[in-house]
């Protein structure tokens, strides 16, 4: 029994980073330094100190706490969007797989239309069509997150089918949906998990994005976006403000992309044997 | 009223899409299976043998009605599974159950032996009992001489010959009365082909199983089959009984065949291919209705096999062969 392959020191660094982002909006739920939304404009843009380890903006916000909870709302976003795409886009693209014919047809012609689309500024056009918001920012996020999962679904589901364990479930009296959800999406789940880390970190991105221009979180809900936004007025008198939400967005998206690569190398779907079947048997 | 032979196969057809040679070129076809009809009853052992490519698979397909046909008839204990309500297909599929060519990919990687081989029961079987069937599991895996040890293991953890015995079981734990087994042996080492081949024989001993047996090895099928049936690019070209027809073969084809006995070359991915007067031919190469299919490769052709298409005609006791030249192929 060949042991398991590692995930690469590369991945190892990404899931340290994805877990420390996921630690502290965890901890932001319940304890935050400050009330990143509370003013104390006695203290505003105060450097890094005692009370405030990361300073202060210029309301005199904690921008420690800001960034926590930041964080928390970046990762309600993306997973929310990333949410959708999964599980509107997968059950699109196993459905085009296990059906074929004029199905098949429509959800890929969809797929198209949905690609021929500039996704961000297709975001922004929506989130100003509906309003901004977190919740608009969400539906336009995960809007294009749809495509790309059933994309991703079908093409590793196609050459699944032809594969004799389904021909022996067909025989064994499963219908396609049952196989489909047994056989099929147990074996490209692989492929899912590391296109869901890399989608994630793009709808990271992309709430901020949106948050920066205003479209997505509104005052006095907090986020990286918003923090740069803000921040963009005192740039050269405060550069710490904006320096830091954009290490912030830029140290998740870069860890969430090495997490994605490693996770890639090590769920090779050419090898067809993932996470359960490593689990020792005997 | 008799009761209707177990399987019973009419004419049947089976067409696919070559690959273009370039974008603008015709769509072409290949008649993977060209009009073969066959017969088996319970407790029988039918043989196919041809080269690769002369469409064993895809009649296996076509028997087990994984695909339909394009033309012909499939009827199994009088039943056409093509035409048949669903519920009703079902109960005729719990009957015929099948061995796949490829013991790793016919089970699922990420599956347990208890699993894999419940799943027939779990889809054919609402009469069992979700509580019985890990004790029919491991029924059929003794069946197979396997211990209950294998129940919890995933197809990666087991050898080559183990897969194919757990393929086997999952076959039989429905206790169907037709298996149809397509190349069972071709990807294992020689050693265990014996094993799992003396299975076959014991299984068909007690429990009556009536047994299509695909292969490409004239060996095996003698070991295992009572009758035999050649093929060529999708065409019948002799049957008979095995014994008979592989002693004074009828058609050039199945004389070639034997000639290439004993090599067994247990080739990538269990395709073998026999030593042969020449390859066959590109699929595309060969097309219905001018003249036998075989002629091209055939010692014996005359100009007649260029204008007619030879069917299948009586030889002997229970024999026929689709060649002009039989009498003399057997003579000689
Ligand atoms: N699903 C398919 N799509 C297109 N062509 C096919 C398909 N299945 C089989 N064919 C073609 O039909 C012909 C017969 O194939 P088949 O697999 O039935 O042969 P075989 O006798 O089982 O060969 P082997 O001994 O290599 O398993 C071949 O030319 C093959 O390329
Ligand atoms: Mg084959």
């Amino acid at each position: 029994m060949a042991s398991p392959r590692r995930l690469s020191a590369a991945g190892w660094i990404g899931a340290a980073i994805a877990a420390v982002v996921i630690l502290t909006a965890l901890v932001s739920l319940v304890w935050t330094p400050h009330d990143p939304t509370v003013m104390d404009v006695a203290n505003k843009l105060s450097g890094p100190g005692a009370a405030h380890p990361l300073g202060t903006d210029h309301f005199g916000r904690d921008t420690l706490s800001q960034l926590m909870v930041g964080a928390r709302v970046s990762i309600a976003v993306s997973v929310v969007a990333v949410g959708l795409g999964v599980g509107l886009g997968v059950p699109l693209g196993l459905l085009a797989a296990a059906r074929r014919g004029w199905i098949d047809e429509a959800v890929m012609r969809f797929n198209d239309l949905a690609f021929a689309f500039p996704a961000l500024l297709t975001a922004v056009l929506i989130t100003a069509l509906l309003g901004p918001g977190a919740i608009n920012a969400i539906l336009a996020i995960g809007l294009f997150n749809i495509p790309v999962f059933a994309r991703v679904a079908r093409g590793a589901a196609l050459p699944l089918w032809k594969r004799p364990f389904i021909q022996a479930a067909r025989l064994a009296g499963r219908g396609r949906t049952r196989i489909s959800l047994d056989h099929i999406l147990p074996n490209i789940a692989g492929t899912l998990i590391v296109q869901a880390t890399i989608q994630f970190a793009l709808a990271i991105l992309a709430e901020a994005g949106l948050s920066y221009l205003g479209l997505g979180s509104q005052p006095p809900e907090v986020s990286w976006g918003r923090m740069l936004n803000e921040a963009q007025t005192f740039l050269f008198l405060e550069p710490r403000l904006a320096v830091l939400p954009g290490l912030a967005i830029v140290l998740t998206v870069l860890g969430l992309n090495l997490l994605g690569d490693g996770l890639r190398d090590r769920l090779d779907p050419r090898l067809e044997t993932g996470l359960e079947t490593r689990r020792e048997g005997g | 009223m008799t009761e209707p032979a177990l399987l019973a196969v009419r004419d049947v057809v089976r067409a696919y899409p070559l690959p273009r040679r370039h974008p603008l070129a015709p769509a072409g076809t290949v008649r993977a299976v060209a009009g073969v009809s066959l017969d088996l009853a319970r407790g029988e052992s039918l043989g196919i043998v041809g080269e690769s490519g002369c469409g064993k698979s895809t009649l296996s397909r076509l028997v087990t009605a994984l695909e339909p046909p394009d033309a012909g008839r499939v009827h199994i204990a009088g039943h056409d599974p093509n035409t048949l309500p669903r519920m009703a297909l079902r109960r005729l599929r719990r009957r015929v159950q099948m061995v796949f060519q490829d013991p790793m990919g016919s089970l699922d990687p990420r599956w347990t032996v208890a699993r894999i081989v419940a799943e027939p029961l779990a889809g054919l079987a609402p009469d069992v009992p979700r509580a019985d069937r890990r004790a029919r599991v491991a029924e059929a895996l003794a069946a197979v001489g396997l211990g209950a040890e294998a129940l919890d293991l995933y197809p990666h953890q087991v050898s080559g010959g183990q897969r194919q015995r757990i393929a086997i079981a999952r076959a039989l734990v429905t206790d169907p009365d037709l298996v149809v087994a397509d190349e069972p042996v071709s990807a294992l080492d020689v050693s265990v082909q014996a094993q799992v081949l003396n299975l076959f024989l014991d299984l068909r001993a007690r429990r009556g199983l009536a047994l299509l047996f695909v292969s490409h090895d004239l060996d095996v099928v003698r070991h295992v089959t009572e009758r035999v049936l050649v093929m060529v690019h999708g065409h019948a070209v002799e049957t008979g009984p095995t014994e008979a027809v592989l002693s004074r073969p009828a058609h050039p084809h199945t004389a070639a065949l034997r000639a290439a006995v004993p090599r067994i070359e247990a080739a990538w991915e269990g395709r073998a291919r026999a030593r042969h007067a020449g390859a066959p031919p590109p699929p595309e190469d060969v097309r219905p209705g001018d003249g036998c299919v075989y002629r091209a490769r055939c010692p014996w052709a005359v100009d007649h096999c260029a204008r007619a298409v030879p069917t299948l005609e009586p030889v002997g006791p229970g024999r026929s062969a689709a060649c002009f030249r039989a009498r003399e192929v057997m003579g000689g």
